[in-house]
């Protein structure tokens, strides 16, 4: 049995939810046990992948009329809205032992967690390499992972309910013309906990949940935990020059 | 020329490239996509290491490869075939209007 910090975050804006990420990727090695955090959003957010560019991605204007925040993140991947969700992020050093060094046994082990938590509320998950989740052939968890360092964060997504319209209403489309078909795809390939359940649930309970599941997966016990002042500080220091910075959000 | 291309690669992510071309030559060109590579900054390196390059199939995945490999870097859900039809893709797109 091994001790993992466990974060119990509450909602935030997305520069401070990227940047504390990133303060305890930087800072994991003054820490002793790995850490998970449990975090919202608020205001509703899209974040985009570390290689998409922001213009094309995220209609900008959309954004300000419905007071959506956006941030690119460290991590690859692609563009999310985060609205009615639990995110969850997960940080070791790679010579803890605690994940695979390999980069995509290490995404199977930390969303076997996951999958393990949906299996707690009675659904069959299954990790759909290299970075989903699906239930009953549908997406209800994304996930994104780098590395820095000898660091493994790994962050991502279950969807507690999913709108996919007002999400199309905030991205870019290739082309206008498809947006429709685009739309339809979608709402065929994502779910949400509470489609899959035909029942309300809460992001407090979907936590419990979780929270056992990497319990069993790591055969951990997961220790309420605090940010450390010093990861706090470097937090804002990062939310202020990266993150809320138009040089970051704009730098591809 | 200027040129760009969405690409989906078969069983991987979309790629997305900008391409500034002359002749069958890139001048310089910007890949965007929601696949992975490690370390990220491994991106600039890689669209440097193609400027200069011939736009033809085998040339282009073979710098792709190279600078792979040169810089240590990882991808998932890119592939230097995948990129590189994206990147001819974008030519095509610019001499096809």
């Amino acid at each position: 049995m091994v001790d993992f910090r466990f974060i119990l975050d509450d909602y935030k804006p997305a520069v401070q939810n990227m940047a504390l990420d990133e303060a305890v990727m930087r800072l994991a090695r003054e820490q002793t046990t790995p850490t998970i955090r449990f975090y919202g959003w608020k205001p509703s957010a899209i974040s985009i992948g570390y290689f998409q560019s922001l213009e094309e991605e995220v209609d900008l204007e959309k954004c300000e009329d419905l007071n959506v925040d956006f941030v690119r993140r460290i991590t690859g991947g692609g563009a999310v809205f985060h609205d009615a969700e639990l995110t969850y992020s997960f940080v070791c050093t790679e010579n803890s032992g605690i994940v695979p060094k390999k980069i995509i046994d290490s995404y199977q082990k930390i969303c076997g967690a996951l999958v393990k938590g949906f299996g707690e509320i009675g659904l069959d998950a299954k990790f759909m390499p290299v970075n989903d989740i699906i239930v009953n052939g549908k997406k209800i968890s994304g996930n994104a992972q780098t590395r820095r360092d000898g660091v493994v964060l790994q962050h991502g997504t279950i969807l507690l309910e999913v709108d996919v319209d007002k999400m199309f209403s905030l991205l870019k489309v290739p082309s206008e013309k498809l947006r429709g078909k685009l739309i339809e795809d979608v709402k065929q390939r994502v779910t949400s906990v509470e489609q899959q359940l035909n029942r309300k649930m809460t992001f407090g309970r979907l936590a419990e949940f979780m929270k056992k599941g990497f319990e069993k997966e790591f055969s951990a016990r997961l220790v309420p935990g605090k940010f450390s002042q010093k990861e706090l500080d470097l937090a804002k220091k990062i939310s202020k020059e990266k993150f809320a910075n138009h040089e970051w959000s704009f730098k591809r | 020329m200027k040129g760009n291309s969405i690409y989906k690669i078969p069983d991987g992510k979309l790629v997305k490239v900008r391409l500034d071309f002359e002749g069958q030559k890139i001048i310089s060109l910007k890949i965007f996509g929601d696949f992975f590579m490690y370390p990220e900054e491994g991106i600039e390196k890689l669209e440097s290491a193609l400027a200069g390059k011939m736009l033809l199939e085998k040339e282009l995945v073979k710098a792709i490869s190279d600078a792979r490999d040169l810089h240590g870097l990882e991808f998932f859900g890119l592939t230097p075939i995948g990129l590189a039809t994206a990147i001819l893709m974008a030519k095509e797109g610019a001499l096809n209007g």
